[in-house]
């Protein structure tokens, strides 16, 4: 039964006709040769122990030692926050949990101080102040761009249009040289200016989507809120942006990806991210037979992350497909 | 009460000109004040900023451009205008700031095109393959596709550059993979394309007017007669400069004892931030091109079976042409993505746009005019490239239309 | 016709020679109508005649160019008041008493059945929620809708849905409640609840304008029919007059095409 579907799903799938069959055949065998040659590599030939020993500085970086507990209370709460606006309750209790605890992450990881903050746990960070940092960036400059005020229009246009046109890592440089340039009697640290540079940065393409969802709502649903006599701000906070947010979400949730995978650029800066550390560990000369090794344990962190946050994003474009009819 | 609000309404509506007056000048003065504000709050931080500069001794200009920039790359060239073409030559410690510029530029410029060249053409590939009959082709095309969008291009960069190019037998001892394409440490060598020596100005004359007719040849709106007719005027002028002493030579990669010389060389900065772009940018084209072909009403691939079309006949003829339409605009927005993505170039100490401004603004100490002219080159580029788009799409729309 | 400034207790709704352009396009042409209290006018026509533009320019959402109108005794501003940003309060001011149906219902999607009633009053007219709620469920009982109050519109049919936006345009307590072609995107078997729910309406002595193609309840319900064409009042008068003995040959034509299904 079971030998009879493979069967006939391998005839359709992979000997559906001369070409395929060969294909398939070259295929199997190149892969199995790579995977056998990998697999023997990763499992007799290759030094997890640099990894191993390494694993602080990849994860936490430079954070003192004493102070471990303050990266695992963060990791909890990180999770809360990511489970709570996961779970199918109220969104509005979920948005408030997923602050509180994000706030809360960033609270406990203050006290060493943010130029201690490094390696895994430091692209994490960033990933999640700038991404909520944006958000509420992001919609304002999306209504900016579709209001009908044209000055106001005009300035929203401008800011988008010249965030999206120049490399993220110049606008972090930037920021971060001009921050203390016009304030110069309060220093702030170098991890906080990246964190505005990426947050100015990023609002832009948030803008773009939520615009973008601004303009999926239909035309009807404004008229229908005029039509009771609501205010151009209930209109807007009450019945567009919910929606708008609706139809984006998976797109915003993309665009954590990008800000993630976008948080290796901070080496401009001086600051130790993930890669950052994996590259440290490699100039010492110690380590410099176990190049393989960093790349692919660093390869396949950033793979495993991105790709949940990708499936994530699929799943809620699937879920919403589903449910509008 | 509503009585009242009504009969105040009323009042004002006998003079409907003084209202609609002061609503007009509410208007102006509303928008007056934004634009007002916004250059305000501008002017004030460059007044900061300058106050600021001044107070270290530091003026703000531009005159610091035409400076010698006492500093080298690597690569690079300038344009230098002696007359009314440019000539391009490298660069030195001798050279300007702005020259500096010109060749971090040329080095972004170059990768870009290349880049959106090759990444458009493996992107596509890949995307097609997605919608392969073979199971395994379809689902290794979609993995190499999300192992790519789902890393950082960082990463990429430094893996082919540190694990990869940078772990190949150094110079010398170089492995020459074929007479076509040498590569070892010190990086990539291909054969170079040159004119013969023999060629004049008369024979490029016959080449200029060559491609003239096989390009026209080449145009869908001329009958098929006229087009063959083009295509035998091209292949005469063809002959004709060949017969005037053109050609085209091969300027071979030679091994020696320090390493390879001649022909097209990519050194090892160069050869990787290309092969990173390319590989990330195909990952997104990929999923791009797809998109676009999913997209597609069904009912084209079903007019194309209808007709008998094969699989293959149908992508090439039917689908991909029309795809290509759709997609304009994602391919426009990627391009400028992958431009901007060259800025990466700096983590491997390639000479491109950013990379060079930093040295400039360290050298010269002039952060801040440089991050402006810098920032400008990237949106003129930017917009370049949009423009560009925009005038593909619609010519296209017009010749549809 | 004049607007005397003391009748608006009687005449709800106004037009003075209005004319509205969508560019080069006039889409109203000199129309003058007068609506009183607890008239029930139908407006038929062909598709493109304008019948929605006239009744959109009663609540707003379409401004005018010229002419003037008068709804409630509140004067409509014009496009020239709203260009400059003029004009939004008297508009607001106006829909509070104009209840509007659409063709698309035009539910909010994410919000419950009770949230998309209960909202505008407590938003517009400042209600508590309590308030609010309570009345919406008094207009759910009425539409018969009472236990469909938890759900999302999604969930109803076209029908359910159309009587939601029914009873939510009742919740802000209108005057004058418009109806652009109610039962067009609906199945003809759920044809019959709308229209009841409007009948109701009608003894209870609302003023309404109603566009519609369902010509046996126009025949029914209407005190005035008005038929138009090209943006213009071809002919108006009661229904019996408009049905059995037209004036005008465009009427009959009209008429003999939509009457002969
Ligand atoms: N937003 C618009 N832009 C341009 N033309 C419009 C617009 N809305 C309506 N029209 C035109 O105005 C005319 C009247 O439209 P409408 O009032 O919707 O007609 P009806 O409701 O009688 O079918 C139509 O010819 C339509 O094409
Ligand atoms: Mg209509």
């Amino acid at each position: 039964m079971i030998i009879a579907t493979l069967h006939s799903w391998a005839r359709r799938n992979l000997f559906a006709n001369l070409i395929d069959s060969i294909l398939s055949i070259l295929i199997v065998t190149a892969l199995g040769w790579l995977l056998t040659v990998f697999l023997r590599w990763v499992i007799w030939d290759a030094y997890w122990q640099r990894i191993y020993e390494s694993l602080r500085l990849f994860l936490v970086g430079q954070f003192p030692e004493d102070q471990t507990w303050r990266a695992w209370v963060a990791l909890a709460l990180l999770c809360t926050a990511v489970g709570a606006v996961l779970l199918p309750w109220s969104r509005r209790l979920g948005v408030a949990i997923w602050l509180i605890a994000c706030g809360a992450a960033v609270f406990v990881l203050v006290p060493p101080g943010l130029d201690r903050w490094g390696g895994l746990l430091l692209s994490i960070m960033l990933t999640v102040v700038v991404s909520t940092a944006s958000l509420p960036l992001g919609i304002l400059f999306a209504f900016g761009r579709s209001s009908r005020n044209p000055s106001l229009r005009a300035c929203c246009t401008g800011y988008i249009e010249v965030m999206r046109s120049v490399p993220l890592i110049l606008v972090v440089y930037w920021i971060w040289i001009t921050v203390p340039l016009f304030m110069p009697e309060v220093s702030i640290s170098s991890l906080a200016r990246g964190m505005i540079g990426y947050t100015v940065f990023n609002a832009a393409y948030v803008a773009e989507y939520v615009r973008s969802g601004l303009q999926a709502v239909p035309r009807g649903q404004r008229e229908a809120a005029r039509s009771l006599g609501m205010s151009n701000w209930t209109i807007s906070t009450e019945i567009v942006l919910p929606q708008a947010l609706r139809v984006v979400q998976p797109a915003l949730v993309g665009n954590v990806l990008d800000v993630f995978n976008g948080a290796t650029l901070v080496f401009i800066i001086g600051l130790m991210d993930f890669l950052r550390a994996g590259q440290l560990i490699l100039v010492d000369p110690a380590a410099s037979g176990q190049t393989n090794e960093v790349y692919l344990f660093m390869f396949a962190v950033y793979f495993v992350i991105g790709s949940a946050i990708t499936f994530g994003s699929r799943r809620m474009e699937a879920h919403m497909h589903r449910s509008t009819r | 009460m509503i009585e009242a609000k009504t009969k105040l309404w009323r009042s004002s509506l006998a003079t409907p000109s003084v209202k609609r007056y002061v609503a007009r000048v509410r208007y102006k003065l509303t928008h007056g004040a934004v634009v007002a504000a916004v250059i305000g709050l501008l002017i004030l931080i460059a007044l900061a900023i300058h106050q600021n500069l001044t107070s270290r001794g530091i003026d703000f200009s531009f005159a610091y451009l035409s400076a010698p920039s006492r500093f080298g790359i690597s690569e690079g060239l300038a344009p230098v205008w002696t007359g009314w073409a440019p000539i391009f030559e490298s660069v030195d410690a001798t050279s300007s700031n702005l020259g500096m510029l010109e060749a971090g530029l040329f080095n972004t410029l170059k990768v870009a095109l290349l880049a959106i060249t090759f990444s458009t053409l493996v992107g596509v590939v890949l995307g097609v393959l997605r919608l392969s009959t073979n199971w395994l082709v379809r689902n290794l095309a979609f993995a190499i596709g999300e192992f790519i969008r789902n890393t950082p291009i960082l990463i990429q960069l430094m893996f082919w550059y540190f694990a990869v190019l940078l772990q190949l037998p150094s110079s010398g001892s170089a492995t020459k993979v074929s007479k076509w394409l040498v590569v070892e440490q010190s990086g990539v060598f291909l054969p170079l394309p040159h004119l013969s020596d023999s060629a004049g100005p008369a024979s490029g004359f016959f080449v200029a007017v060559a491609i003239a007719f096989l390009a026209a040849a080449c145009l869908r709106r001329f009958p098929a007669r006229w087009r063959i007719a083009l295509l035998g005027v091209g292949l005469c002028a063809i002959g004709a400069s060949y017969a005037l002493g053109f050609g085209i030579n091969l300027d071979w990669p030679v091994l020696g004892r320090f390493g390879a010389t001649g022909g097209l060389h990519f050194t090892p900065e160069m050869s990787a931030i290309l092969i990173t772009i390319i590989v990330n940018s195909a990952g997104y084209i990929s999923e791009i091109v797809r998109g676009g072909i999913e997209g597609l009403a069904k009912g084209q691939w079903e007019a194309a079976a209808a007709l008998g079309l094969s699989r293959g006949d149908t992508i090439r003829d039917i689908v991909l042409p029309q795809v290509f339409r759709i997609i304009i605009p994602s391919l426009t927005n990627r391009y400028i993505s992958l431009t901007k993505d060259t800025a990466i170039g700096i983590a491997i100490g390639f000479p491109e746009l950013f990379n060079v401004s930093g040295t400039v603004a360290n050298q010269s100490g002039r952060d801040f005019e440089t991050v402006i002219v810098v920032m400008t080159i990237y949106l003129l580029l930017s917009w370049l490239i949009s423009a560009l788009a925009n005038f593909v799409n619609r010519r296209i729309a017009l010749e549809r239309a | 016709m004049m607007v005397a400034s003391n009748d608006f207790g009687t005449t709800k709704v106004a037009f003075d020679k209005v004319n509205k352009f969508y560019g080069p396009f006039q889409a109203l042409r000199d129309v003058t109508l007068s609506v009183t209290t607890g008239e029930v006018v139908v407006l038929i026509g062909a598709s493109g005649s304008g019948k929605s533009t006239l009744i959109r320019c009663v609540n707003g959402l379409e401004t005018f160019h010229s002419g003037s109108l008068v709804v409630e005794g509140f004067s409509m501003p014009t496009i020239k008041d709203l260009e400059f940003g003029g004009g939004e309060k008297a508009l607001r001011q106006i829909r509070r008493g104009v209840g509007m149906v659409f063709q698309q219902f035009n539910l909010f999607p994410h919000k419950t059945v009770m949230e998309n009633i209960a909202l505008a009053p407590m938003r517009v007219r400042g209600k508590s929620r309590e308030e609010a709620q309570a009345t919406a469920m008094r207009l759910l009982e009425r539409v018969g809708l009472r236990d469909h109050a938890q759900k999302y519109p999604g969930m109803l049919s076209g029908g359910q849905q159309q009587r939601v936006a029914i009873a939510r345009s009742l919740a802000m307590e209108p005057h004058v409640m418009l109806f652009d072609e109610p039962t067009s995107a609906l199945d003809p078997e759920l044809v019959g609840e709308v229209l009841d729910v409007m009948r109701e309406l009608r003894t209870e002595g609302m003023t309404m304008m109603i566009v519609t193609h369902e010509m046996a309840f126009a025949r029914e319900v209407a005190d005035r029919v008005i038929y138009m064409d090209k943006g213009a009042i071809v002919e108006e008068g009661p229904p019996a007059q408009i049905f059995d003995k037209p004036i005008s040959d465009r009427t009959r034509t009209f008429l003999s095409r939509v009457l002969k299904h």
